[in-house]
């Protein structure tokens, strides 16, 4: 056949799940991305901080500079000091999770629970770089380094070079902290291991103080890191550095500031001996309240952290109420009822489907009214533990729109548009949300990058919609909102990833269904953050309370 | 092996598109295709549209680049103006798709279609230049025949923007419908025969079997009794059973055999197979025809202003039989 004529069948996209379909994570992780800098959501371990360079300025140290060999003996690092953090676990029989985060654990550790003390492990048995042997213990070329931790460590100016292959360890910076790590370690034996390939359990046990917790007892190491944190690298340089520390600067004092929110959160969860957690982080930073409705009195200079929480956690509760309400209508969409497109949907569902069950229940028809009436059923901002407060609608949301434990059933359903309503309601007419949404930026950039934020529903509802009949009001937002935003959001992947993540589709056949998503919450690195300060000795746990330590109340100090 | 239309029009080295169909999808011409082929430095647009169905999307999804980054050209039918054309067009090389593919999400990544898909490389590949000027020839056409005002401003600046693009591929003649040896593009307007008149001079008068697919078809199946006609034995019809808009009556013509589409094209099931096809299968005179018209009297048997617009590729000879084999459209 002529090879310029090609006849075939159209080959289809590829259709992935894909996350965040309505574009309302967006703007959440923006907001923590900018509270915490120099910590991600999957930097687990503080000791990483320092071992990743500690690793480079041995290896310099040490002579292994060909490209070649540094990339397979720092693979065998990255493998023993797993096995080191597994080996701390074995030995405390499980009773503590030492070796939690740390890279290629799952392969890694059942191959050590096999090892008997006569026999030795070979790391390039699982260091090695072949796709087809599902021995390797990572993928990534450069392990944890290159997946996870260089790009931190770049930014906090421990490392420079634009690839880990041109890498180097800053001197003043990483090269400091990489001192600190070998004071604490037996360096010729990890790395005597590494080059003859071989480890045994009692030379793990003999490694042990490279384990991730040691970073507790290594003090010029850990004050290093915490300092990092505190205040960036401004305080490792010499006047004559040509490290640019601006936005270092700027970094540190955002970071250092949300650490010390945290450990304050800490402190008024462990006064209550209730367990530290993101959901009650969540919920003590929306209603910025305690146990006892109490004002949660936080100094003053972290009223600028505390207030980008709260619009962080307002736009958290708007993404989880447009996903309910997004959830609901997609099950609304029926071969039967031939809907073809949107405003059909929209029409349907507020008119005849679910959402005419909930609206159904008042005569009062203008949505200000609606509103306003709807509000003042709900129990005050700082009353958060009450049953009819917006924050247990969040949770019901999360619950009835699972796959585990979803129920679609029209009663479920008809609980969830009335969840929803309600932190819709919250979020437009509380004060405070009025005032969280001051903070989010009016820009046209802002506006164009998340058209979905708390300014913009607010703006929809309050004004726009305020004087139209609440059903009409709720087709028109919904349709908009939710509908032909997933649309926006499934296009703009389209265009850049030549990915299908629409969950509905109009066709020739009308709107039919891919897959009908979750509700789900942004995960704002609050694991991430609290597990570096517990690796910091910040915080404490004893059983499921977390304490906020000498060490923590003194990083306080330095913020505040 | 199958045809990417996104990689198609990733690919780069043009700098027109002209693009013909009967539904569209606006946001997703302007915020995925036409967002992608600018990135890839195609600046000049146009895009023919039967201007009932742009009406019916236009207050739920309307355009907001139209006029201003492409040229749109509502093309007002008293049939459906029905042809899915792609022209990519650059100084030295051309890419012209043929098939079934609206501009909607579904036509390029969702339904089963099938296309035709033809290169032109200036000096290298210009066997099937022709192809592109009859491409061309019948967007000139329809523009003549459809345009909503004769003679109008918007009339004047769609015929000159369609002009321009000669500019842009001096390689194009712009008029003429050649054939070439073993393939033609034949299109339907209102001063053009029937695509059936024009596609008669290259089937057999009595072809062993002939195999189709179509998702739509005419009430009183006139055209696929025309088709029974031209077949020694039974048509095979394929549609999809709860998809297909046809007469139960199907069933029951003598000389008609009914299959399940989803047989033929192996996919996993569930998709909306859109795309029409005609094989003829003969020992001497092969012929397949693949494009925009589905199995109707309207899309094949009717001339003039009430019939649909449409465009077909015709493959004969042996890549008639190849193409059969490929797409598994075959006796």
């Amino acid at each position: 056949m002529n090879n310029h004529i090609q006849t075939d069948w159209v080959k289809p996209t590829h259709q992935i799940g894909g996350l965040d379909h309505l574009g309302v994570h967006a703007p959440c992780i923006d907001i923590y991305s900018q509270l915490l800098p120099g910590i991600t959501n999957v930097t687990d371990r503080a000791r990483y901080y320092s071992f990743y360079p500690w690793v480079f300025w041995s290896f310099q140290r040490k002579g292994w500079n060909d490209k070649e060999q540094l990339v397979k003996m720092f693979r065998r690092a990255d493998c023993l000091f797993t096995l080191i953090a597994a080996r701390h676990d074995l030995i405390t029989e499980g009773k503590t999770s030492y070796s939690v985060g740390t890279v290629g654990k799952n392969t890694l550790e059942p191959k050590l629970k096999e090892l008997s003390s006569e026999q030795s492990l070979k790391l390039s048995d699982y260091a090695h770089r072949n796709p087809d042997d599902a021995s390797r213990y990572f993928m990534s070329k450069f392990g944890g380094l290159s997946q996870y931790y260089f790009g931190v460590l770049r930014d906090l100016k421990l490392f420079k070079g634009d690839s880990i292959e041109s890498a180097s360890v800053i001197k003043e910076t990483g090269g400091e902290i990489a001192k600190a790590f070998d004071e604490g370690v037996p360096t010729e034996l990890f790395l005597s291991i590494v080059e003859n390939d071989h480890v045994t359990l009692a030379d793990l046990d003999k490694l042990l103080p490279f384990s991730p917790v040691k970073l507790a007892s290594s003090n010029k190491e850990k004050e290093l890191l915490t300092k990092l944190l505190l205040k960036g690298v401004s305080p490792f340089l010499k006047d004559t550095s040509e490290i640019n520390t601006t936005t270092d600067l700027v970094s540190a004092v955002a970071r250092s500031k949300t650490m010390a929110y945290q450990l304050l959160l800490a402190k008024k969860a462990s006064d209550y001996d209730h367990e530290f957690n993101v959901s009650l982080f969540r919920k003590l930073t929306y209603s910025q309240s305690g146990f006892e409705l109490d004002n949660l009195d936080l100094p003053p200079s972290l009223k600028e952290t505390t207030q980008k929480w709260q619009v962080y956690s307002c736009s958290e509760m708007l993404s989880i109420a447009l996903q309910g309400v997004f959830f609901a209508m997609l099950q609304a969409i029926k071969p039967d009822l031939a809907l073809t497109n949107t405003h059909e949907l929209a029409e349907y569902f507020w008119n005849k489907g679910v959402g005419s069950t909930v609206l159904d229940s008042t005569n009062i028809h203008n949505t200000k009214d609606y509103f306003i009436h709807t509000f003042n059923t709900l129990p005050s901002l700082n009353d958060w533990q009450n049953d009819n407060h917006e924050l247990q609608s969040v949770d019901q949301i999360l619950s009835i729109t699972s796959y585990q434990t979803g129920d679609t059933s029209e009663k479920k359903l008809v609980s969830l548009i009335n969840h929803c309503l309600i932190i819709l309601i919250a979020i437009c007419v509380r004060e405070e949300s009025l005032q969280a949404s001051e903070n989010v930026p009016s820009t046209p950039e802002y506006s164009s990058k998340y058209p979905v934020n708390l300014r913009t529903v607010q703006a929809k509802l309050n004004n726009e919609l305020a004087n139209q009949n609440i059903v009409e009001a709720m087709i028109n937002f919904t349709q908009q909102y939710c509908l032909e935003n997933h649309w926006r959001v499934a296009m703009r992947k389209l265009r850049y990833q030549n990915q299908n993540t629409f969950r509905f589709e109009a066709s020739e056949r009308g709107l039919t269904i891919n897959a009908i998503p979750s509700a789900t919450h942004t995960s704002p690195r609050f694991y991430q953050s609290t597990q570096v300060m517990k690796d910091l000795g910040l915080l404490s746990t004893t059983d499921r309370l977390t304490t906020v330590t000498k060490a923590g109340e003194q990083f306080i100090e330095a913020v505040v | 092996m199958s045809i990417s239309l996104f990689d198609e029009l990733e690919k780069g080295g043009y700098e027109a598109c002209l693009m013909s169909t009967y539904s569209v999808d606006f946001p997703f011409y302007e915020d995925v295709l036409l967002s992608k082929m600018q990135s890839r430095g195609i600046i000049h647009h146009m895009l023919f549209v039967d201007k009932r169905m742009c009406q019916s999307t236009i207050t739920q999804r309307p355009p907001n680049k139209a006029g201003k980054q492409y040229s749109l050209a509502l093309m007002k039918c008293s049939g459906a103006f029905h042809p899915k054309i792609i022209m990519l067009l650059g100084k030295n090389k051309g890419l012209l798709a043929v098939g079934s593919h609206n501009v909607t999400f579904s036509g390029f990544g969702k339904n089963i279609e099938l296309t035709n898909i033809i290169k032109f490389t200036k000096k290298h590949d210009e066997q099937y230049l022709p192809l592109f000027n009859t491409a061309f020839t019948a967007l000139r056409t329809w523009l003549h025949d459809y345009a909503l005002q004769p003679n109008s401003k918007v009339q004047t600046a769609l015929t000159s923007a369609l002009e321009d693009t000669l500019k842009l591929a001096p390689w194009l003649k712009g008029h003429g419908s050649d054939t070439t040896e073993d393939a033609a593009l034949l299109f339907s307007s209102a001063t053009t025969l029937s695509l059936w008149q024009q596609l008669t001079p290259f089937i057999p008068n009595k072809s062993e079997q002939i195999i189709a697919i179509s998702p739509f078809f005419d009430k009183s199946l006139t055209f696929c009794k025309t088709l029974r006609e031209k077949s020694q034995s039974n048509l095979i019809v394929g549609l999809q059973p709860n998809e297909a808009v046809v007469s139960q009556e199907i069933l029951s013509t003598e000389g008609i055999k009914v299959i399940d589409s989803d047989t033929i094209n192996n996919s996993e099931g569930g998709k909306y197979i859109h795309a029409k096809a005609i094989y003829f299968a003969d020992k001497y005179s092969p012929v397949f025809v693949n494009g925009s018209a589905n199995l109707s009297a309207k899309a094949w048997l009717e001339q003039g202003r009430s019939a649909n617009v449409e465009a077909v590729l015709v493959r004969n000879g042996a890549s008639a039989v190849e193409v059969a084999q490929l797409v598994g459209i075959t006796a």
